[in-house]
């Protein structure tokens, strides 16, 4: 044959009965070398037995391939799991800094900047998020305009 | 013996996004350290009734993109605690940071490995340890205490400034035997970097060779960036001083 089966061949995912092979072939071409990733079915449509699939499976073997697909399962799913963290931390910063920033904006309110409730101003600055934040600000701004009262009515 | 005064400098120049950031750190470290001192350096144009309201001290600086340091160096208090403006105290143990000196004289937060992720560049030929490892910057001066009580301590505030002007202004980077600029261990691109003239002083300059310069224990918690990732636990105790540096973020509010 004029290629080379690579040994890191595995079961298609998602597929449990070894029905589908995936490998990679390299063809020595013209002094060179060319990569060709291919995936072969047990079974041709005509119900015929796929000789490259045939010639994978004996080239690499049964046990190598399972070993090939378990490690892979287990890498992938680690790869997956660490791009959902990158994920969701690289969200959180995000989340953190629009807060931090929207803190900012809301201190320039007059009502806000100008308001001696320090204990309402350390709340909206200590909030966690921005509905809390919106909460705190509007409760300065309306207790700063009259609107709520100190004991709470209004 | 009196005790030494002990206080928090925070800097504010050049832009509103600075100078906001600066009375909300203000505010944040005395919600949790009611009786602390705090410093605001800024410049005229930019101060407000809040500013005013919330500092125990206010010295004014000029438009200069390192007032950072400039302001540093005239710290009124003997124990300083320095930090960068767009940050936010929340805890705290913010008034016991000045229990953290161990003996050094000044110290900042380090730059390990495990953090370079954040970083842009770290390790630069000139800074190739004597053993032939890699090296590079180790320290980062989001934060600073340092004791002001200390002559050395001082020149070497305002020596950092001195040099930081020079570099800026081109006047001045290491040379190579022929006298030429030595761009080949010291890359270019820190011509615009303070973090380079406190390396180059903290590593190169006999004036400072006796100087204890260190980094504050556990220090992540006390210059905490928002870019870290939470999961690798950089931190050991709460997060004391939370870094929001982010300059995408600036050019949206602020001009």
């Amino acid at each position: 044959m004029s290629y080379e089966i690579q040994d890191n061949a595995y079961w298609e995912d998602g597929i449990d009965d070894r029905s589908v092979v995936k490998c990679i072939r390299m063809h020595r071409i013209d002094g060179g070398r060319r990569k060709e990733v291919v995936t072969f079915s047990r079974q041709r449509p005509d119900g015929s037995e796929c000789p490259d699939y045939k010639e994978v499976v004996q080239v690499v073997g049964v046990e190598r391939i399972d070993a090939n697909t378990t490690e892979r399962r287990k890498r992938k799913d680690m790869e997956r799991k660490s791009a959902q963290i990158k994920q969701e931390q690289a969200k959180k910063t995000q989340m953190l800094e629009k807060l931090f920033h929207m803190k900012l904006q809301a201190f320039e309110i007059p009502e806000i900047a100008n308001s001696e409730d320090k204990n309402l101003r350390t709340r909206l600055r200590r909030s966690q998020n921005e509905v809390e934040m919106n909460a705190y600000a509007s409760l300065i701004i309306g207790k700063e305009l009259g609107i709520f009262k100190n004991d709470g009515t209004n | 013996m009196t005790e030494p005064t002990k206080g928090y400098v925070i800097v504010a120049s050049r832009t509103k996004f600075f100078y906001h950031s600066a009375c909300n750190l203000i505010e944040s470290i005395k919600d949790f350290h009611p009786d602390a001192k705090c410093c605001l350096v800024t410049e005229e144009w930019l101060l407000t009734d809040r500013g005013r309201a919330i500092a125990d001290d206010i010295i004014f600086c000029d438009n200069h993109k390192r007032a950072k340091i400039w302001g540093m160096a005239r710290s009124p208090y003997d124990l300083t605690f320095y930090i960068d403006a767009d940050t936010e105290c929340e805890h705290e143990d913010i008034a016991t940071v000045f229990d953290e000196f161990n003996g050094y004289d000044v110290l900042f937060t380090g730059l390990p490995v495990e953090r370079h992720y954040c970083y842009a560049e770290v390790y630069f030929p000139g800074g190739t340890k004597p053993d032939g490892s890699k090296g590079g910057f180790e320290l980062c001066g989001g934060v600073c205490l340092y004791d002001m009580r200390n002559p050395k301590v001082r020149e070497f505030m305002h020596a950092w400034f001195d040099l930081t002007v020079e570099q800026y202004a081109g006047r001045w980077w290491p040379k190579k035997e022929d006298g030429s600029e030595d761009l080949d261990n010291y890359p270019a691109s820190f011509k615009r970097w303070d973090q380079f003239s406190l390396w180059w002083l903290t590593n190169k300059d006999e004036r400072f060779k006796d100087l204890r310069v260190g980094v504050i224990d556990d220090d992540a918690r006390w210059n905490y960036y928002s870019k870290y990732k939470a999961h690798l636990n950089h931190n050991k105790k709460p997060i004391v001083i939370r870094h929001y540096s982010s300059s995408t973020a600036k050019q949206e509010v602020y001009r």
